[in-house]
């Protein structure tokens, strides 16, 4: 598969008062064209940096300290902010969490979409609207003519959430990140969110990053993973492999809590303790504390990335040792 | 089967659209339209459904926090608006409420300490004396360990996990026999949940605590509950024991939930059947004639938009609110 997007040794930090946040530190992840990615962790563990990084929407105190994201090639954290407009919605799109947030109160949705259209596709207003129009109808959202004329508070939750996909997909990018795209949503209109992401996908032949921290969503619509803890990356793995054998002890406990489906539990599955405050990171491996296969020299040596025999890759000394 | 612990009858909470300055506007919002439970000593009842469902407004009017528009409430066959001024002081005291974010529920400028000690001296439970004591016993049973170093803490210097332990904690000390947990753990990161779970599975057994515990998550309420009661726009659509509702569910829009829930493995999520419903959620402000599913619903036909639908039962805890639940099954199978 060609690839797409290539990161190698990002790291974003936060400077603050009480010191520097490393909230996203030497990641490497590519995706590939048309492949659906998820970036799995839990609240602060940094997933939504790596977003905001690739997009060059990371602000003081934020700054992106090291590393390259290549998209097709280039390098997009060398381009001019002019030339990184362009990138962003003509070949990167981006949907959020909370649409209403990201979308202007006091504009019509239709004039939202159709402003994008302009800005990227040169295209003349009237010619703006009707591919704004059409955007709408490729959401699925019934009487599409009618509703670009509402203002975002006319419209539900999920309607948002589709006129968001609508104008990061206006411009057809080649990669859309969705970052917790679901999480404010019911779960019957997730199901919809989610059914529309993955059909306009596989349609458009778009990559997806799908940040979340939902391993259910990631299973059912992504091909790969990549597992977050503490601003790091631990683990990637195909993703059928992942749920059938983690490697890394992280991964592994984190399946474990997820609770199954099929049984009433008396004794549920935890991982002790709770994730690092960022500006006190544990020596060596960032999940030592926590974890239950933990050796002596977890404490002192930093574990690299290993690629592993299922075509994946960890993060843990213990398979460093087994090399 | 003995007395029920509680008993909540025909209940209904109807909130006025309008406010003082529009007293013209004579809609209501039936955030829960005729709602009929019973909860069993030591028993966990989950109340689930989607937002706007009325899950936490019926919670909040059992605890007393919202004010009923008909229907009545008991507590150990006593109706609640009917008890003395020092039988409700017992009641409250009996029944207590854990809320989704324990930040919002705690007082900024309290100490863990203040938060434990007040509604034991409030309610007598113990003498000045053993207060401390008490207040580091309560820590312990919550797992707030080492208690002592808790005491001083306010609610910024807790995690998530450790402010809803403090709630438990609270609401235990004044030795209630039920406790209405309102999504006591949708904020909290999975690794932290089942913390949280074990807690109270671990207070339950130990002093015979029923729960209503209202959550949008099945995958919590498969874990944790006994019985199930599934609502939609106000009112229940099936209620049976957990086995039940999950095992043979009956109703279409429980099927679709169950249907929409993420399952975290990849072969099982995509091998199962695909029920999406279309639209959202009706206002309930204007509620559909007849059935208040049939909007949405993929089997639904037109007696569903003119009548609405009584109880079926299915043997002697299993019942459903829909014209079809007889044939759920073939129903369901012509649709794909």
């Amino acid at each position: 598969m060609e690839e797409l997007i290539n990161i190698e040794d990002l790291s974003t930090h936060y400077s603050t008062s009480g010191g520097v946040v490393r909230a996203v530190d030497n990641v490497s992840l590519k995706i590939h064209k048309g492949e659906a990615v998820a970036l799995v962790g839990e609240s602060g563990s940094g997933k939504s940096t790596i977003a905001f990084s690739m997009m060059r929407l990371i602000s003081s105190p934020g700054r992106i300290i090291n590393g390259k994201v290549a998209l097709n090639g280039r390098d997009i954290l060398s381009l001019s902010k002019s030339e990184m407009t362009r990138v962003r919605g003509d070949e990167m799109g981006m949907i959020f969490q909370e649409p209403l947030t990201f979308l202007n109160p006091l504009i019509r949705v239709g004039e939202q979409i159709a402003e994008a259209i302009r800005i990227h596709q040169k295209a003349i207003p009237s010619e703006a609207k009707e591919k704004a129009v059409e955007a709408l109808r490729l959401v699925q959202l019934p009487n599409p003519e009618t509703i670009a004329n509402y203002y975002p508070h006319q419209l539900s939750g999920g309607m948002r959430q589709r006129v968001l996909i609508a104008i990061a997909i206006s411009c057809r990018p080649h990669l859309l990140i969705a970052d917790e795209p679901t999480t404010a949503l019911d779960v019957t209109i997730q199901a919809q969110i989610m059914q529309l992401l993955h059909k306009l996908c596989k349609e458009l032949d778009t990559a997806l990053l799908l940040i979340t921290h939902d391993l259910g969503l990631v299973a059912e619509y992504c091909d790969r993973v990549y597992v977050m803890y503490a601003g790091q990356i631990v683990e990637e793995a195909d993703i059928f492999k992942l749920f059938k054998s983690p490697k890394h002890p992280y991964t592994a406990a984190l399946l474990s809590c997820a609770l199954m489906f099929d049984r009433r539990t008396e004794e549920f599955k935890t991982i002790n303790g709770r994730p690092p405050g960022r500006d006190q990171l544990p020596t060596g491996c960032r999940f030592h504390p926590r974890c239950s296969q933990a050796i002596s020299s977890c404490q002192s040596t930093v574990p690299s990335m290993v690629k592993l025999e299922n075509g994946g890759q960890a993060r843990c000394l213990l398979f460093e040792e087994t090399k | 089967m003995t007395e029920p612990l509680l008993e909540v009858e025909d209940l209904k909470v109807h909130f006025p659209v309008g406010d003082e300055w529009q007293k013209r506007d004579r809609r209501v919002v039936k955030a829960v339209d005729g709602v009929s439970l019973s909860l069993q000593r030591g028993e966990v009842l989950a109340l689930a459904g989607e937002s706007g469902c009325g899950k936490t407004t019926l919670g909040r009017s059992i605890v007393g926090l919202d004010k009923p528009t008909k229907g009545t409430i008991k507590f150990k066959g006593k109706a609640i608006n009917k008890l003395s001024t020092e039988e409700r002081k017992v009641f409250r005291q009996k029944m207590q409420m854990v809320f989704q974010d324990p930040f919002d529920s705690m007082n900024p400028r309290k100490t863990a300490f203040e938060m434990i000690a007040q509604p034991l001296l409030l309610n007598n439970i113990v003498s000045k004396t053993e207060l401390l004591s008490e207040v580091l016993r309560l820590f312990e049973i919550v797992g707030l360990s080492p208690s002592k170093s808790y005491l001083s803490r306010s609610r910024y210097h807790l995690s998530g996990g450790e402010r809803q332990r403090l709630s438990l904690a609270r609401s235990i000390s004044v030795k209630p026999e039920i406790i209405v947990a309102d999504e006591p753990v949708s904020a909290l990161d999975i690794s932290i949940q089942g913390q949280v779970l074990s807690l109270l599975r671990q207070l339950q057994k130990e002093f015979q605590i029923s729960y209503i515990f209202i959550s949008h998550d099945l995958s919590v309420v498969r874990s944790l509950a006994d019985r199930v009661i599934i609502m939609y726009l106000g009112q229940v659509v099936e209620e049976g024991t957990t086995e039940e509702i999950f095992k043979s569910p009956k109703h279409p829009y429980t099927l679709a939930l169950l249907a929409a829930h993420p399952i975290p493995d990849p072969v099982l999520s995509r091998a199962r059947p695909r029920i999406v419903l279309t639209g959202d959620v009706p206002s309930p402000i204007n509620l559909p004639s007849g059935c208040r599913f049939h909007m949405r619903c993929p089997i639904a036909e037109s007696v569903c938009s003119e009548k609405q639908p009584a109880f079926m039962k299915f043997g002697k805890s299993h019942s459903v609110a829909c014209h079809f639940a007889d044939q759920i099954d073939s129903k369901m199978d012509n649709l794909t």
